[in-house]
């Protein structure tokens, strides 16, 4: 059994070694720019980006945002960072300086879309089902349901994961990767294609500093070797320090 | 788990391109940073083939380096 996910390697997979795409006899010359006859098969030659067709929407998306004047960002952490929290505290503190609005991603319920309502926001929730991420095509949906108002700062919050919502470009104009003390300071590392393409990270829980083994400098140090162009925030959601950094910088990534 | 998510991506472009022909092999190239895992590409192709066009195709997989991740071709019977 496969260590990695637990399929039954029944072998039907097999890895080639980079360089070359297939086996062939010897002597069996053949070009790799078309359609080709090869044995009994014939190979198309297709060349396409898997993700093209969520790369293309996520455009789509970034494009009616901009037609709008609205600008979204995509907030993404482990379940249970505080994305939801955050977001609470920040719609209560920028009521009527701020015009936010939010979309929720989670596999069930609307428990986090309610606790956002309760904050006085406007909210979208999204249900991915098994899905693990948000990708464009949901994320469009919501936008229309959502119908944000020109000037607005649409913040997504992803679904708890650190591993696939890096790889789905939502249409945003930011990425910003929230990371509680309460995780450890080693997650860059663990996870560094979440934290490679940040462009904020969000330390969160700072309050609890003083009762967890969370090496400040050290996560640091990893977040700056993997996107050393990320804003770094500390802050607490809860007692409310630092929070005044975070809501400059989501004042500034305000539309004209 | 996005290699499900992968996987049928890559069946919706294969089919959409070439709806009547019979496929009997996908090659995927994926990138050493993509963020793809192989082991888990060949679970969701298995499951995501049952019962359609695809049942039976086989998955090939080469390495490459950076973070692209392309259908390369397939086999047609």
């Amino acid at each position: 059994m496969c260590a990695t996910c637990g399929c039954s390697g029944k072998a039907r997979l097999r890895l080639v070694p980079s360089g070359h795409d297939h086996d062939h006899a010897p002597g069996h010359a053949h070009h790799h720019g078309g359609e080709h006859d090869h044995g009994d098969d014939r190979t198309v030659v297709l060349q396409q980006k898997v993700l093209a067709r969520n790369d293309e929407l996520a455009g789509r998306n970034r494009e009616w945002l901009r037609e709008r004047g609205v600008v979204a960002v995509n907030l993404m952490s482990s379940p249970g960072a505080g994305k939801t929290t955050l977001l609470e505290r920040t719609a209560r503190e920028l009521a009527g300086r701020l015009a936010l609005a939010v979309i929720e991603g989670d596999q069930e319920t609307a428990l986090d879309a309610d606790r956002i309502s309760s904050a006085g926001c406007q909210v979208v929730q999204v249900n991915t089902g098994v899905g693990c991420h948000l990708d464009a095509v949901m994320v469009a949906d919501a936008l229309h349901a959502l119908d944000p108002r020109p000037g607005s700062v649409v913040v997504i919050e992803n679904v708890g994961n650190l591993v696939c919502p890096a790889l789905f470009d939502l249409g945003e104009a930011a990425r910003i990767v929230l990371a509680s003390v309460t995780e450890g300071a080693d997650k860059p590392a663990k996870y560094p294609h979440m934290f490679s393409r940040a462009d904020v990270v969000l330390v969160s829980k700072t309050d609890l500093l003083p009762y967890v083994d969370f090496d400040v400098r050290r996560h640091a140090a990893d977040v700056r070797q993997l996107s050393p162009g990320a804003r770094m925030l500390q802050l607490s959601a809860v007692t409310g320090d630092g929070m005044q950094a975070w809501y400059d910088w989501l004042q500034l990534s305000q539309p004209g | 788990m996005h290699e499900l998510a992968i996987i049928e991506g890559v069946l919706d472009m294969v089919t959409e391109r070439l709806p009547d022909a019979t496929i009997s092999c996908v090659r995927l190239e994926v990138g050493e940073l993509s963020g793809v895992v192989p082991d888990s590409l060949l679970f969701c192709f298995e499951l995501a083939t049952e019962g359609t066009s695809l049942q039976g195709a086989s998955l090939e997989i080469t390495q490459t380096p950076g973070h692209d991740l392309k259908i390369a071709s397939v086999k047609v019977a």
